[in-house]
């Protein structure tokens, strides 16, 4: 559970996630969050949709989602990358948007498709908080240019830094005939940063 | 807090709901369960090949072949299983039953086999295994009338899908069937996981006595 205090401020979370507040604020429905209509009209194009409630006024808002770990990230000037379903909460100083994932020609094209996160992923970026929901907490993993790091494509929340993910397969002809290692395809994450992983896989069978 | 390669802890939670393995060499995981990895994995389908060996010695169950996959090489690997608690489990020369969906991984030292109780796996032999449980794992003490078979333990143990706390079927079955069987020679591996795992030295005793296939 997140609780937010707020001073004369704005916060953004996702729609529905609000389950207790004191004080003066106002909830008001924000179909782009921070990023003004050319942000809400990539949205509605590209299918990354967050579906926000801004929240603004002094007091304090307690949000929460189906019992999810929450976690707190701070960032100082970088940018987060999450998927859009991870985000909780944040900061109204944080400006987001959505960017394109498939950089890799036609290998982030699939990785788009077959890992089924799409082919955008959100941003967040500035000075502030930002909160992520998580199944089991977020677990922050080091990458640096010596140690990649591999992830399961449905259990990966986000990252930031200087990272650059590519999908590695190994589909052949034993996927097909249903003799896959159950992990044919792993985001593998290249650079310098750190990334971010639940215990969970999304969309699994719970 | 941020983990990296030399950080993360070896062969133990990194939080309640994930373990980071150190592979060394091969051992068997559930499929799917795989959330990250440092290092150079590779995971191979049971029937592809390659391990047949390994396979033929210790994984007798062909019912679940396509739910498990080895894991080969060198580095860090970390599980994870719908959030659910994970806890190590170390058996020592025993046998012990648990629920397949429930079982994460175990090194290939143990013998895997399919059990009699439909959806459970036996498990034969002396190595750590690695099993989840939606809350914590707790330890019944069999009662003491009981002797003949272990196969109440499952059934019985089947909890409301609300609930997150109670028993979980797969603790439940692992200690009624390790202890029915061959006595207290499981315990509880990992140190950080949060629970009230007795030690051994306070797991209950069977009954003097009674052999274990006696009167019920």
């Amino acid at each position: 559970m997140l609780s937010v205090r707020l001073r004369n401020e704005e916060v953004f979370a996702k729609r529905g996630a609000m389950i207790a507040y004191t004080g003066f604020v106002e909830f008001a429905p924000s179909s782009s969050g921070s990023e003004g209509m050319r942000g809400a009209a990539m949205r509605s194009v590209t299918g990354e949709r967050m579906t926000l409630m801004s929240a603004r006024g002094t007091g304090e808002v307690l949000y929460a989602f189906y019992g999810m770990h929450v976690t707190m990230i701070s960032l100082r000037g970088e940018t987060f990358y999450a998927e859009s379903e991870s985000v909780l909460a944040y900061d109204g100083r944080l400006r987001s948007g959505t960017e394109f994932m498939g950089q890799g020609g036609a290998g982030g094209l699939i990785r788009g498709a077959a890992t089924g996160s799409g082919l955008f992923t959100t941003t967040l970026e500035g000075m502030g908080e930002l909160a992520i929901v998580s199944e089991g907490g977020a677990i922050a993993l080091d990458v640096t240019p010596q140690r990649p790091i591999f992830a399961d494509p449905q259990a990966y929340v986000g990252h930031r830094g200087q990272i650059h993910s590519t999908l590695v397969t190994d589909v052949g002809w034993k996927t097909f005939v249903g003799q896959s290692s159950g992990e044919s395809y792993q985001l593998k994450f290249t650079g310098q940063g750190t990334v971010y992983i639940q215990a969970a896989e999304r969309g699994g069978n719970r | 807090m941020t983990f990296n390669a030399r950080t993360l802890p070896s062969n133990d939670n990194v939080n309640p709901y994930s373990f980071c393995v150190d592979v060394a060499g091969e051992m068997f995981i559930q499929k799917g369960k795989m959330i990250a990895y440092y290092g150079s994995l590779r995971f191979e389908a049971i029937s592809a090949g390659p391990y047949d060996a390994l396979i033929r010695q210790s994984f007798n169950s062909p019912l679940y072949a396509n739910d498990f996959v080895v894991v080969t090489g060198h580095g860090k690997l970390i599980l994870g299983d719908r959030g659910y608690n994970i806890s190590s489990f170390d058996l020592e020369d025993g046998n012990l039953t648990v629920r397949s969906p429930n079982m994460l991984g175990f090194d290939p030292s143990l013998i895997c086999q399919e059990s009699t109780v439909p959806g459970y796996l036996t498990f034969l032999g002396t190595g750590k295994f690695l099993a989840s449980s939606n809350g914590e794992v707790h330890f019944l003490e069999p009662p003491s009338g009981w002797t003949r078979t272990p196969s109440w333990a499952g059934p019985t143990c089947r909890r409301p899908p609300t609930a997150t706390t109670t028993v979980t079927c797969a603790a439940c079955s692992v200690w009624c069937a390790a202890w029915s069987q061959t006595g207290p020679r499981v315990r509880r591996g990992n140190s950080t996981s949060p629970g009230k795992a007795p030690s051994s030295s306070s797991l209950p005793k069977p009954p003097s006595g009674a052999p274990p296939t006696s009167k019920r």
